[in-house]
């Protein structure tokens, strides 16, 4: 069985929100340069479960496919130290800076390249845009159906069944293969990179591709257009409620919001 | 196709055949953006198994014309005969913009329809406007965790936009509107799908269900335990209020994932939102930004936080906490 794993590079969103600003005229985010590289932590737990597959499933490999303009190797390569078997970096500023239709194209291209697969695991949003269109983007330019917001992965035959999280309760749906399915958080803490897995990781050699590459990428433009992009003011204006000590502060914080008919 | 004009939405029912509280804020959504459209009109997809009876409360909540495709194999939801049959209706409707709601299956649905049809979609939509000069929709979003604002257009028709949930309010609904109902035959094969419905498991909810709770009391990583959980509980039981978590204090194992509030969370907008030992990062606050009145308490002054609250604490929960709580005590019943 083969599944390819999508994996965003985003800047740590764990970073002090004074690195992140706007360039309005622009209409880009500007990331300080001390903000480190991670992985979009969704996509972690979509490696969790590409593995959690392998782990059941005989002869399975996992690739990990990357698209963007300045991986960083110790990054992208951390799902291949949590286990993942090949790296396929797409390195190219205009592709990765397009919009989610392009970008899925773009994938959708070098998935093609790489061959045939069973499997297409994603995160559920990226970290960074938080958009969620693009790997359900890929499935339809692949044929294949979409499955999103796995919270449980499962072979059942030769199907792969999932549990996702609906507004009253959980759906267990399953699809045949090839199929994409995107991953959610609530799967459970995905496994820790192993020092055997770290040093298998450093010997893989990536394969990497760039625009002119994919030869099979479609034409597309873009669908949408960038209007504003701004930082929303806050407008501060809390009362806070002093006391002569903790204690006392949460005695009239009680009696204010009563007084305010709040609770 | 040519001519569009008008806004469609996706109407949701829950299993029991009634419409999602999401219906009728799309439908508000809808009507605004139809009304500076030079009055064009508005239409909603029925899509469903024994929804057809829903109609008139569909109308009732602002659509002129509902169309309905009423089919048992659309009893649950799969993309893949909900987006054919969504397809179906807008090749009727002929809308300028399909609005979604952005819950579990909307979020699926949106990106699903919007490949389909070829156009761009914005998912997770805030705000929807129709701009004067183009008559096209800009819909404005939160990025990176909600720390930045995105305003985008669309460069094809249909727009296809998924709304945040509880970012517009239903109008009260008004049985004398009248509207038309057209059936609509989505003739969807069942038998080449590559998807399958499984089954559904209803999660239990202890006490009040948080998205209808008047008070939502939420604890972060500064809770330190699931002790401290327990304490939330009790408060919560004496104000009828449910308890939430940042996505901090449920990946600390304080409490159950399924309480996580947030942009990967449930979404609330209560009366009351009290905050206890959360920073208010952004992507947290954008599950509960829409808090009519945000109550905080931290130890920390500087924590983003306050500058969120209309009343605020510094100090530290276990000294604030149960003080507040034994002069709610004190102070009765309200």
């Amino acid at each position: 069985m083969h599944i390819i794993v999508t994996v965003k590079q985003v800047p740590d969103p764990e970073a002090p929100q004074s690195s992140f600003t706007v360039d309005r005229a622009a209409k880009k985010v500007v990331v300080a340069s001390s903000v480190p590289s991670t992985v979009s932590d969704m996509d972690v737990y979509a490696t969790e479960a590409a593995l959690l597959v392998k782990d059941v499933v005989p002869d399975t490999t996992v690739s990990v496919l990357s698209l963007g303009d300045s991986h960083v190797m110790d990054v992208v390569k951390r799902p291949l130290a949590m286990g993942a078997d090949a790296l396929y970096l797409v390195q190219d500023a205009e592709l990765a800076g397009g919009d989610a239709m392009a970008i899925a194209h773009a994938l959708a291209a070098a998935i093609r390249k790489i061959g045939p697969f069973d499997l297409i695991m994603a995160g559920r949003q990226s970290a960074d845009l938080d958009q969620g269109i693009v790997a359900t983007g890929v499935a339809m330019l692949l044929g294949v159906p979409v499955m999103t917001n796995a919270v449980r992965v499962a072979m059942n035959g030769d199907a792969i069944q999932i549990d996702r999280i609906v507004d009253d309760g959980i759906d267990t749906i399953e699809a045949k293969l090839p199929a994409v399915v995107t991953v959610s958080n609530e799967l459970g803490q995905p496994r820790y990179a192993t020092m055997r897995g770290i040093m298998a990781a450093r010997r893989v050699d990536p394969t990497v591709w760039s625009r002119a590459d994919l030869e099979t990428l479609e034409s597309s433009e873009a669908l949408t257009t960038p209007v504003d992009l701004f930082e929303p003011e806050k407008s501060s204006n809390v009362e806070i409620i002093e006391g002569e000590n903790a204690a006392d502060a949460g005695r009239l914080l009680a009696q204010r919001l009563r007084t305010e008919r709040l609770i | 196709m040519a001519g569009e004009s008008g806004v469609l939405i996706i109407c949701e029912t829950d299993p029991s055949g009634e419409l999602r509280s999401i219906t009728g804020e799309l439908l508000a959504a809808a009507r605004t953006l139809a009304d500076s459209m030079s009055g064009e009109s508005v239409s909603a997809a029925l899509i469903g198994r024994g929804v057809a009876a829903k109609a008139q409360e569909v109308i009732a909540l602002g659509a002129d014309t509902v169309y309905v495709v009423d089919d048992p194999i659309f009893e649950h939801y799969l993309s893949e005969t909900f987006v054919p049959a969504a397809i179906a209706v807008r090749e009727q409707a002929n809308p300028k913009v399909i609005l979604i709601g952005h819950t579990p299956n909307g979020r699926e649905l949106g990106p699903s329809l919007g490949f389909r049809l070829d156009t761009g979609v914005s998912t997770d939509t805030t705000e929807v406007n129709i701009d004067p000069s183009s008559g096209g929709l800009v819909a404005a979003r939160s990025l990176a965790g909600g720390l930045f604002r995105q305003v985008t257009a669309f460069n094809r028709l249909p727009h296809v936009a998924t709304v945040h949930m509880k970012a517009y309010d239903a109008a009260e609904p008004d049985a004398a509107r009248t509207g038309q109902v057209v059936n609509v035959d989505a003739s969807v094969d069942a038998s080449q799908a590559q998807t399958r419905f499984v089954s559904h498991t209803e999660v239990a909810v202890e006490g009040i269900r948080m998205e209808d709770a008047r008070i939502v009391i939420t604890g972060g990583r500064g809770l330190g335990s699931s002790e401290a959980f327990d304490d939330l509980t009790k408060l919560a039981d004496m104000t009828g209020g449910a308890v939430g978590a940042t996505r901090a204090a449920a990946d600390s194992e304080y409490c159950g994932q399924d309480i996580m509030i947030g942009i990967t969370g449930r979404v609330v907008s209560p009366e009351v939102y009290l905050a206890i030992a959360l920073s208010g990062a952004s992507q947290h606050m954008a599950g509960c930004s829409g808090s009519k009145n945000i109550v905080a308490i931290n130890r920390d002054p500087e924590a983003n936080i306050f500058k969120e609250s209309r009343f605020g604490v510094v100090g530290d929960y276990q000294q604030v906490l149960p003080a507040f709580i034994e002069e709610l005590e004190n102070l009765g019943t309200a």
